[in-house]
């Protein structure tokens, strides 16, 4: 989703005011239950204003101290930097894991397929997670995350028919988010 | 809970488990073992033992993983190199236009091949000669005479900002084409009026041969 962003779509940019940051703060705790307040006010200081930069297409993306940290289409679910998401433990978000061999088509762009996450190196979480969840996609052997990406089928599905996508890749390591320099 | 300190690689920008993944491994590699060689030994050592085993041990599916990343990055390093060509062959034209007759602005030709911002770059071009820059169909022009100064200022930023050394700077002077056209003008003018500025032009002529 983000594979041809550059800097020409950027339209402006604006100071957040502290409040508002203080609310994205609150939302992303009750979000994400594992991280804490002091984790927050260590990325995003109270004194430091965040800002906010408008792109094409109604994609705002916050950032603070010249880092990107979250990415929002119009009003939906934010979604997290993977810079901001390597900041945390890996138990902090909804997370599944590929084998080795999914790596380098994932960096290359492509969506994740069933069989990638059921292979031996592959990890599906127990917890529910249901269609349409943002999940963080870790890879086998290393430690940082990989991707973002969107639920497409059900755990029960993706173990049964082990076919097609499983995940919609929205962000990846290399893309025009991650180059993207403010 | 504190923050998990992730190290990013300077070359590529991705943490340092995904170099392997990247166009530019070897590069980061090198980068790594010279940086953070206690970093280095962790992530590579192991791999290095399997390798030197015997290769019988390791998956087939792995090693065409393997296979196909280093063809990747061959294909990039020898894209690298034909950029690098390209940029260490081009030329850097400065061409000095004359507007009126004492005033001159300058056209700077051939930087889009060098990784270098052109907006930025005539930001900065106006700050430090405190004159307008512009940029016209991927040329920048300056206003005012200063094509010494800004020969100077280019061969440093090319080392500072890319680390290329010996780019070729030409200077070239517009001016003349100008005036030969505005002395024909006058010719035309003086053919109409009578003899005397009719000369003129000859003798511009005789001076040129």
């Amino acid at each position: 989703m983000f594979k041809k962003l550059t800097k020409d779509d950027i339209k402006g940019e604006s100071q957040l005011k502290s409040s508002l940051s203080r609310n994205l703060k609150q939302q992303l705790i009750a979000k994400y239950p594992k991280m804490t307040i002091e984790q927050l006010d260590t990325i995003i200081p109270k004194k430091k204003p965040m800002s906010l930069v408008k792109c094409e297409d109604r994609l705002s993306l916050y950032t603070c101290n010249d880092e990107i940290l979250l990415a929002q289409f119009y009003t939906d679910e934010y979604i997290p930097h993977l810079k901001f998401i390597q900041k945390f433990p890996r138990d902090c978000f909804k997370s599944l894991q590929v084998d080795k061999g999914a790596i380098k088509f994932i960096l290359g762009g492509s969506d994740i397929m069933c069989p990638g996450i059921t292979s031996a190196g592959g990890i599906l979480p127990a917890e529910d997670i249901a269609i349409d969840d943002l999940i963080i996609v870790y890879a086998e052997g290393k430690e940082s995350a990989l991707c973002v990406g969107k639920l497409k089928m059900t755990a029960n599905d993706i173990k049964t028919s082990n076919k097609g996508i499983a995940v919609e890749v929205i962000h990846y390591l290399g893309d025009g988010l991650w180059n993207m320099k403010i | 809970m504190s923050l998990v300190n992730t190290l990013y690689c300077k070359v590529c920008t991705f943490p340092v488990d995904f170099c392997d993944y990247n166009k530019k491994a070897t590069k980061c590699k090198k980068w790594l073992s010279e940086n953070y060689p206690e970093k280095f030994q962790e992530l590579y050592a192991d791999k290095e033992e399997i390798d030197n085993k015997d290769d019988d041990s390791v998956d087939v599916k792995a090693k065409k993983v393997e296979e196909s990343l280093k063809k990747m990055e061959l294909r990039q390093e020898k894209k690298e190199k034909k950029e690098l060509e390209n940029q260490q062959n081009s030329k850097i034209i400065i061409k000095t236009i004359e507007r009126t007759k004492r005033k001159r602005s300058i056209e700077i030709q051939g930087l889009e091949v060098f990784p270098l911002d052109l907006k930025k770059l005539s930001k900065k071009f106006s700050n430090k000669f405190a004159t307008g820059c512009s940029i016209v169909d991927k040329k920048l022009v300056l206003q005012g005479d200063l094509a010494d100064d800004v020969e100077v200022f280019i061969n440093k930023l090319l080392k500072e900002e890319a680390g290329l050394d010996d780019i070729k700077v030409e200077k070239t002077v517009a001016k003349r084409k100008k005036t030969e056209e505005e002395l024909a003008a006058d010719a035309a003018a003086a053919i109409a009026n009578g003899t005397s500025t009719a000369k003129y032009v000859k003798g511009s002529e005789l001076k040129k041969e």
